[in-house]
């Protein structure tokens, strides 16, 4: 069940993403439309009302599809399996196609009508420079050692966990070097060119001054939300019961406030790029639009070798996107794909041989084994200390095993005994607790017959307490 | 100031920088003491290579255009040299691009008239001179 909301709060912010960058596409940003540069005339005229009338009837049915092939991840909630196998195809393949979907066509057929009509926008090969602006670039970003507060608060839990208990340390530990990535944004943002939209160099000082500050901002910023959601969450766990609820709540708070600054900051600039050429004369036009192309998961992407930049402003959707032709751009791009790809099959190679398994118990003359894919564990008879049987049963904070709604398989904390073992099928009673000298052992089968037989099997060899 | 650079032209790019900034100072869209971006900057934002703006500094500063200060960088010189190789150089220069001109059916009162035009949106060439006729009077 846990899943299944988890799944669902991520599969309502992808469709709000989703319907945000389709918004962005129709609204003429420099002269650029759909990803095409166009003349400023031809931005109110007939095609371009024609070609918004068919992109908005394709982000309908395509909103439509997102939704009805979502639906299985809310009705097949119980099968652990399906539910995340479904989901990640559901996220790379359907999400990232529908969602690029309505822009490849509009912006496939908006170019087909320039060429034809030779709507032609400047110079091609062309690359403008602002000596003012490149002059003035980052003269007024937000610098680097505002990083410091935010490395201080991931720091907390990373100490306690290496002074205390080490339970939560690893998780500590990337949260911290998350940091450093965050880092080599904002550094990588920074090197982004300085954008020349007017003739008048004060305007493009201004706009690109007013660009670098606030993307310096929010790499800052989300450095800042995610170790504090991470500090909460890790108090949250370490000084009260389990709340999952509680959990999830402040994870997603944290993810619509890192999103919500993403679309604030680029509706910001955008504004205060409107403002200042209005009042400016002369728009400077280089039109590159060959350089970007229709891709089936990404929707348009950027590829230009006369271009040394990795990262490039997008033009649809919010924020940055690289330059494939650049080593840089490459290495994020299929890094980013194949790191997603490890993910997705490291994640399934773990749950779902633990979610087929049937943890069994087998019992030799001095020797117990629980059979159970990648949990599994043997004791000597010896080190049993009692054996009982318990009818309810409250779990505390998974360390390192699987959980959820049918079973707990795996370490975990459990309120009135502490570190544990668990093999159960959760809502089965009897439970079968074994204790051995540092730990416990909780055990039962789906069947209480099969789980009765078993204890008193272990009874046999040491006496109930 | 804008810079415009060809990818695709036969002309070196570190030839076209040098000849845009020259051009800029010319038209008076670069000031006499007005800073130019440091070469990093100017490498990032146009997409060159850092030798080849270092390059195309080098040759300005040379020609007398620029001076390059190591604490502020680089920045148009006030007081642009005038040698006897301008000169020079001016004539054989022109006596390519008059050649062709001539030979592609361009009159001798069109390219004085074109000649003329061009120098007189000059703005910089015109605010030099007048510096220059102010201190000697």
């Amino acid at each position: 069940m846990f899943l299944s909301v988890l799944f669902s709060i991520i599969g309502i912010i992808f469709i709000i993403i989703m319907a945000a960058t389709w918004g962005t596409a129709s609204k003429p940003n420099n002269n650029i439309i759909f990803g095409v540069t166009i003349p400023t005339e031809e931005l109110e005229g007939d095609t371009v009302k024609n070609l918004k009338i068919k992109y908005n009837k394709l982000c309908r049915m395509c909103l439509i599809a997102a939704v009805v092939s979502y639906l299985p991840v809310v009705f097949l909630y119980k099968q652990v399996t399906f539910l995340i196998i479904y989901f990640m195809i559901w996220i790379f393949l359907i999400m990232l196609y529908l969602l690029s979907k309505p822009i490849r066509v509009i912006h496939r057929q908006l170019k087909d009508i320039k060429i034809k009509n030779n709507w032609l926008m400047g110079a091609v090969h062309e690359v403008t420079v602002d000596t003012e602006a490149s002059r003035l670039k980052n003269t007024k970003t937000i610098p680097v050692y505002w990083f410091i507060g935010a490395l201080i608060i991931s720091a907390i839990p990373v100490i306690d966990s290496l002074s205390r208990n080490k339970d939560m340390l690893f998780v500590s530990v990337v949260e911290f070097l998350s940091n450093v990535i965050l880092i080599l944004c904002y550094y990588a943002s920074r090197k982004i060119k300085a954008a020349v939209i007017s003739r008048d160099s004060s305007i493009n000082v201004k706009v690109n001054l007013q660009r670098q500050r606030m993307w310096s901002l929010f790499w800052i910023c989300a450095a800042y939300i995610s170790d504090a959601a991470f500090l909460i969450v890790y108090l949250m766990i370490k000084l009260m019961p389990l709340n999952t609820i509680g959990l999830l709540s402040v994870t997603c708070i944290s993810i619509i406030m890192i999103v919500g600054l993403i679309i604030y900051i680029s509706n910001k600039i955008s504004r205060y790029k409107s403002a200042a050429t209005a009042c400016g004369n002369g728009h400077v036009f280089a039109d590159d639009d060959e350089y970007w192309k229709e891709s089936w998961f990404a929707g348009l992407v950027y590829c230009n070798p006369d271009d040394s930049s990795t990262f490039v402003e997008k033009r649809i959707g919010v924020g940055q996107t690289v330059n494939l032709a650049s080593p840089g751009g490459k290495a994020f791009c299929y890094g980013g794909i194949i790191f997603a790809a490890a993910i997705l099959i490291f994640v399934s190679l773990l749950t779902v041989p633990v979610d087929n398994a049937k943890p069994s118990m087998q019992i030799s003359n001095s020797v117990v084994s629980i059979s159970c894919t990648l949990y599994g564990m043997e004791f000597k008879t010896d080190d049993i200390v009692s054996v009982s049987l318990i009818d309810k049963i409250s779990v505390g904070l998974k360390t390192n095993g699987a959980a959820t709604d049918e079973y707990c398989r795996g370490n975990f904390r459990v309120d009135d005994f502490g570190k544990s073992k668990l093999y159960i099928y959760n809502n089965t009673p009897p439970y079968i607790v074994i204790k051995l000298k540092d730990s416990y052992v909780f055990f039962n089968y789906k069947d209480k017959n099969e789980t009765i037989k078993l204890y008193n099997r272990l009874n046999q060899m040491k006496p109930a307490k | 100031m804008i810079i415009k650079l060809n990818c695709k032209s036969d002309i070196p790019i570190y030839m076209q920088l040098r000849n845009q900034i020259v051009m800029g100072i010319g038209h008076g869209d670069m000031k006499p003491g007005a800073r130019l971006p440091t070469v990093r900057q100017l490498a990032e934002d146009s997409g060159v290579n850092a030798m080849t703006v270092n390059k195309t500094y080098a040759l300005l500063k040379n020609e007398g255009f620029i001076l390059i200060d190591r604490r502020h960088g680089a920045f148009v010189n006030d007081n642009i040299p005038k040698t006897a190789e301008t000169k020079e150089k001016l004539e054989n220069d022109l006596e390519v691009i008059i050649s062709e001109a001539g030979l592609k059916g361009v009159n001798k009162n069109e390219f004085i008239e074109m000649c003329s035009r061009i120098y007189n949106g000059m703005n910089g060439i015109k605010a030099a001179s007048d510096s220059s006729s102010l201190q000697t009077t």
